[in-house]
């Protein structure tokens, strides 16, 4: 029996067909959901929400299953190029994938987290508009994680990472008829970009050193035994490379402010992204490069040194947070930036316990936030009452002009936002209306030239219109989007 | 002299040029209310000129031909004098420059022929401007009538700036860098549009888009094919067919009203390069492809993509409100418009060669050996013929 098990564990095919079923079962639901908007037909709820449970607790499921039995097998990994999606010359781009015990411990919480996701969107958004919408777009993200996680290389991996970080940026802008929810659709879009190119990066880097991207070659690169090693400049530069991109998808410091921005979003997705999976993916691919790490000293020191200021910044900024998704959402960035800094000192199965633990404790508490001010109230009835704070916590420890100090600092988040905008965002809105200052802008209607309006990346700043034109008063005058 | 190449770079050719007939063919039909013959006649004519002109291994016919479309565009869009005339008359010029000071009458003899280096920079120079000129929105109403990826200046590029360069060590870094500069600069206007979006007439708008978006994706097929890397000069070629499917699903749905917007949100997945679109494989190509020998101009390639991801989302959410304030929330909404035919089989094209690009990119890298090395590469029947 055990022989049977062992041999039937060794054998590719029944983890072959798995991974299969979780990488295209979500991605089926989606495309079946969108074949049925783009025909014309609309779908009742209860269509809709049967297609995608059925796929995505079928991805959940197997993907449950996969993880299991990757780690009954002798090895406790698996590695497979299912097909080679094209070659020219020496270079090739495979399909293909990779499940060890780190992938199955994420692809287990995706498999546990997604199908409960499901289930408490379809009543949440119980006659909502975009109910159809929402449902494509867990399919997507579902398929992007599932993607992101089981990817045989850094190529796949990517493939899965951009479709997270797409589906995340439109559910952030789900109810797009109030400007401020697409305006923060717009920043958290343009974060995840800088994580792209940034891993896509890191994709090119290490193609060019070493002409492959599978994970088993990538862990390779930093052993010094290795006869691919990439060298102390070529693995820092590799390391800082996968690190800007975790600190895109993470919400590590400086791009934290993000996170805040899209909790506009409903909070099915908020638990989704920014409780459970997206905010996860960075982290994972910390832990996914340390072996890397082993020969870049200056790369493993900034990862710590980034991990451990967040988790301070992010922790004090939530406690001074007075709405409760932007409290949780920086508490996720917190916990994140623990782990990464967990990781980065080599405590690696440690940050994974740390991974499961927080991605399960965050949906609920996500999942439970609308109904807080009742939860609170409970708990403060069983507890008879009274005030919910003994008066002993840490803070009271500090002086007071520190304590005043670290509280306006962490209510302005330590100005990390504004030190973007002024370094990043202000400069390049500069230079592109400077570059572009010939362009045509007119809108001829009533001849009034319209007053230049702030760049909607960095805020929704109202300057005051010029009124210089009869038109400044009009309507049309919509400056400071 | 009047010899025909059907080689691989000619099949390459013919989607952009079915392409852009059935888009041109449509837009006459749609927007200028022509009849359908008139509409279908307009179309089969850019049909024909861009397959001849990717046939032709004869310069003399490439000019004749190319006189021939600007006489034909002239009467379609009703005025002579635009950008179009000093495009074609630097294209005409480099021809003329290749038969004459060049002595050459077939577009093979080019990597045979050893020119005067004085006639090989004048050609490259001539050429290099009359690309720079098709890829640089200067007037948003120029170029989206007339052409979406400007295949005449770049089918030229191709067989005569290709094949010369490579006697030049200085082509592979002056002309990217050249190219790089503009997809810098198209991505930056892109951007502005987009921040700026309630200051445009919503048709200017869309317009601008196409224009500064178009600047960026031909940029990136100019900086590909001037690379001086095999690997690369196919990701050009590979994102010629991608900007061209990303430019015809965007126009498709940008310019309906009230907005499709899941439709034109897959547009922009397809201008960015999302992974399963014909997009990812050609950024890849072309970005693997700089890094051999370009490590600066790949970092450029990674900035722009980025800013114009970026730019290109803000000037599409930005269209979203103005939609919101054209169509107030408390008020009955319009239905949204039906994706059109073009957007459906663009999409369909993207996501097909996205998921199986296998085929695809062997006909690029056929196509490049056959313009590069001149080996004659036909294609091969997909259906092998068995002799009896």
């Amino acid at each position: 029996m055990t022989h049977f098990l062992i041999h039937s564990l060794s054998s590719h095919t029944p983890l072959h067909f798995l991974t299969l079923l979780t990488l295209l079962s979500p991605a089926a639901g989606s495309f079946v959901l969108v074949l049925l908007s783009i025909s014309g037909v609309r779908p009742p709820e209860r269509w809709v929400a049967v297609v995608s449970g059925v796929t995505v607790s079928t991805a959940a499921l197997s993907a449950v299953l996969l993880a299991a039995l990757t780690m009954l097998r002798p090895h406790h990994d698996f590695h497979e190029v299912l097909w080679t999606m094209y070659s020219v010359d020496h270079y090739h781009l495979d399909i293909s994938v990779y499940v060890d015990p780190l992938s199955a411990m994420l692809t287990f919480l995706g498999g546990c987290v997604i199908p409960v996701l499901a289930r408490y969107s379809g009543r949440y958004l119980h006659r909502d508009p975009g109910y159809l919408r929402f449902f494509v777009l867990v399919g997507v993200a579902s398929t992007g994680f599932f993607w992101f996680v089981l990817g045989g290389g850094i190529d796949m991996a990517f493939f899965g990472w951009e479709l997270l970080g797409l589906s995340s940026a439109l559910l952030v802008c789900y109810f797009w008829d109030r400007p401020e929810t697409v305006v923060a659709s717009g920043r958290v879009f343009a974060t995840y970009r800088v994580a792209d190119i940034a891993l896509l990066m890191g994709m090119v880097l290490v193609h060019h050193y070493v002409g492959d991207v599978s994970w088993p070659t990538v862990l390779s690169l930093g052993k010094e035994a290795n006869e691919l090693n990439a060298g102390a400049v070529g693995a820092t530069v590799l390391g800082l490379a996968f690190l800007i991109a975790a600190m895109g998808k993470s919400a590590l410091m400086p791009l934290t402010g993000y996170i805040l921005k899209a909790m506009e979003g409903p909070t099915p997705s908020s638990a989704l992204f920014y409780g459970t999976l997206s905010i996860h993916c960075g982290v994972y691919l910390i832990l996914r490069v340390e072996p890397l790490l082993e020969d870049a000293p200056i790369a493993r020191t900034t990862v710590v040194t980034v991990g451990v200021v967040t988790a301070i910044t992010a922790s004090l900024s939530s406690r001074v947070r007075a709405d409760g998704k932007g409290a949780l959402a920086l508490a996720s960035a917190s916990q994140a930036g623990l782990i990464v800094a967990e990781a980065g000192l080599g405590f690696t199965r440690f940050a994974m316990c740390h991974l499961l633990a927080h991605g399960v404790l965050r949906l609920a508490q996500f999942l439970r936030s609308p109904s807080w001010l009742e939860d609170a109230q409970k708990r403060r009835s069983l507890l008879g009452g009274g005030t919910y704070r003994s008066g002993r916590y840490l803070e009271a420890l500090l002086p007071q002009r520190l304590h005043d100090f670290l509280y306006a600092a962490a209510l302005s988040r330590f100005g990390a936002d504004a030190m973007l905008d002024g370094l990043v965002v202000r400069p390049l809105s500069a230079i592109a209306h400077l570059v572009s200052a010939s362009r045509p802008r007119l809108r001829p209607t009533e001849g009034g030239r319209i007053t230049d309006s702030t760049m909607p990346l960095h805020g929704t700043k109202r300057r005051a219109a010029r009124p210089s034109t009869a038109s400044a008063a009009t309507p049309q005058t919509r400056g400071g989007r | 002299m009047f010899g025909w190449i059907f080689d691989a770079f000619f099949w390459l050719v013919m989607p952009i040029a079915i392409l852009e007939a059935s888009r041109i063919a449509r837009l006459e039909l749609k927007q200028q209310r022509r009849t359908l013959r008139g509409a279908l006649a307009y179309g089969g004519a850019e049909l024909v000129i861009l397959a001849l002109c990717a046939a032709t291994a004869s310069p003399v016919v490439f000019a004749i031909l190319l006189a021939l479309r600007f006489v034909v565009v002239s009467r379609r869009e009703g005025r002579i004098w635009d950008r179009r005339i000093f495009k074609s008359a630097f294209l005409i010029a480099t021809l003329v420059c290749v038969v004459s000071i060049g002595g050459v009458t077939d577009f093979r003899q080019l990597s045979v022929n050893e020119l005067m280096p004085a006639a090989r920079h004048l050609i490259l120079a001539l050429m290099g401007a009359s690309c720079v000129l098709a890829v640089v929105p200067v007037r948003i109403s120029d170029e989206p009538k007339e052409t979406l990826v400007a295949p005449p200046p770049l089918i030229a590029f191709t067989r005569i700036a290709l094949p010369l360069g490579y006697y030049e060590p200085w082509f592979a870094v002056v002309v990217p860098i050249v190219a790089a500069c503009l997809s810098v600069v198209c991505a930056l206007w892109l951007m502005s549009a987009g921040s700026r979006a309630n200051q445009f007439e919503r048709s200017t708008l869309v317009s601008e888009i196409l224009v500064c978006e178009r600047g960026v994706l031909l940029s990136f097929v100019w900086m590909g094919l001037a690379s001086g890397v095999d690997l690369a000069e196919v990701g050009g070629l590979f994102y010629w067919w991608s900007g061209a499917l990303a430019l015809v699903a965007l126009e498709a749905s940008l310019r309906r009203s009230p907005l499709p917007k899941p439709t034109a949100f897959f547009a922009l997945a397809m201008a960015v390069s999302l992974p399963g679109t014909i997009g990812f494989v050609a950024e890849d190509l072309l970005a693997n492809g700089l890094l051999e020998l370009r490590p600066f101009l790949t970092a450029v390639f990674m900035g722009v993509t980025a800013i114009n991801a970026a730019a290109l989302y803000l000037a599409l959410v930005n269209m979203i409100v103005d939609l919101r304030d054209e169509f107030p929330p408390h008020l009955p909404q319009p239905k949204e418009a039906r994706p059109s035919f073009m957007m459906l089989s663009a999409a369909g094209l993207a996501l097909v060669i996205g998921v199986a690009p296998g085929p695809f990119v062997d006909l690029a890298t056929r196509a490049h050996t056959a313009v590069v090395h001149h080996a004659p590469h036909p294609i091969e029947p997909l259906i092998p013929v068995v002799p009896r």
